[in-house]
Order: structure tokens, then sequence, then C-alpha cells
């Protein structure tokens, strides 16, 4: 994702809570040609992947977008 | 990326070097296992619609990655009778043949081993934040698919 995006981070204004699939859904938008990418990825706050359907919390020290994964 | 592992608790580690599966199982020796069973993962010369694979690139979002693998580890310790359990994975580019992750258990009785081990590669795969590039001998490389990550905790 960061080749893809070419960055590291990125700053987006949010104007109201949203949930996980709710920041994916605004990103893939800010991002139309990673929309799947987007889409299949999720989000992780302090280390932790956040649950689905909870409010984001914390986001001011920023998140993480996890994309697919592939170790083992 | 420097060598990390989990600051307290359990044996997980992210390395650069080359893995010691040697090393592991000696980690895993106990005086009450019946059974110490070490899982390698190494570098194949193919993947999905892909051949000629010479290596493997690895990538990993360190902090959480040792989290994530260190709470795998302390569930299946919870879930198996273990005596001992340990896991290293690999970063950076590994070669054809090489391991990318040992996984080394040991417990009383093989088949809490073999469960325990099953557990652990089944969730780190579909949990821990890591990537992997795959390499071409013809110079080209793609990153891996991959899964979407599962949330169990």
């Amino acid at each position: 994702m960061r080749e893809a995006l070419k960055t590291d981070a990125e700053e987006v204004l949010l104007e109201a809570p949203v949930d996980e699939r709710g920041l994916l859904e605004r990103l893939a938008g800010l991002h139309p040609r990673q929309r799947d990418l987007f889409l299949a990825s999720r989000v992780a706050v302090g280390d932790a992947y956040v649950r689905p359907g909870s409010p984001l919390q914390g986001l001011e020290a920023g998140v993480d977008i996890i994309s697919p994964i592939s170790g083992g | 990326m420097a060598d990390q592992s989990h600051p307290a608790g359990e044996a997980v580690s992210l390395s650069q070097a080359p893995l010691d599966a040697a090393a592991m199982r000696a980690a895993a020796s106990d005086p009450g296992a019946g059974a110490i069973l070490v899982f390698e993962g190494t570098v194949r010369d193919h993947s999905e619609g892909l051949t000629g694979v010479v290596a493997l690139e690895y990538e990993a979002h360190g902090s959480m990655a040792l989290k994530i693998l260190a709470g795998i580890v302390a569930d299946a310790r919870a879930a198996f009778p273990l005596r001992k359990a340990a896991v290293a994975h690999r970063l950076g580019r590994v070669e054809l043949g090489e391991p990318t992750i040992v996984i080394a258990v040991s417990a009383a009785h093989r088949d809490e081993a073999y469960r325990a081990s099953r557990y652990l590669i089944d969730r780190i795969k579909h949990e821990a934040p890591i990537w992997k590039r795959e390499i071409c001998a013809d110079g080209t490389s793609a990153w891996s698919r991959g899964c979407t990550a599962e949330v169990h905790r």
C-alpha cells in the first residue's frame, strides 16, 4: 500500500465519528485507484486491530492501515 | 530494521538474520515434554500463478507484529497443555529453501504438540501484520496478494 500510494502517511479530516469500515470507505474514496486494496484492509490503533463496527477512538495519535497480510 | 523480540513474556521474535531451527528446538526442550515439534515454513520456487521464485522479501509492522505473535502464543498456551512454545519470523530477503518462520512447541504428548503447532501457524498467517514480496529469477517481483487480517482480540 505504501508503494501504491507513494507515501508513508496521510492526514485525513473526519467530520463525524467513524468505524473501521467508514474510515476505509473514506480512504477508498480519496484513492479510487486503490479502492479494492483499502476495502480489503484493516485498521489498527495502538498496535491492535480495531473491532469491526466499533467507533474509532484515539485517532489523534494516528492509525495504521493494515493491507492484506502474507506472513508465515 | 534490527532484530526484535517481545520485551516480556512470550518467546517471539522477528529476525533479519537466518533462523536457527536447532536453537529453537533447544529452547522448546523441557524435562516434562514427551514431544517436541519444530515447524519450518520455507521459501518454495513457485506461488499462485507464479514460477521461478528465487527468494521472498519480508516486511512487518514490527511492534504490532510482536504484540500479535505474543498474543497468539499466549492463546495457544491457554488452549493446549504446552510445556514451551517459541516463534521466530524472518524479515528481509530469504533465499529459496531457507526458513521464513520457525515454530517450536513442546508438550507431554504428541497430539497437543501437533495441534498447537497447527493452531499457531494458522493464526499467524491470518493475523500477523507481515508482508512478503516474491522475487523471481528474471528480476521481477510482486507483493503476495495475501488475505485480509482476521480480528481475534
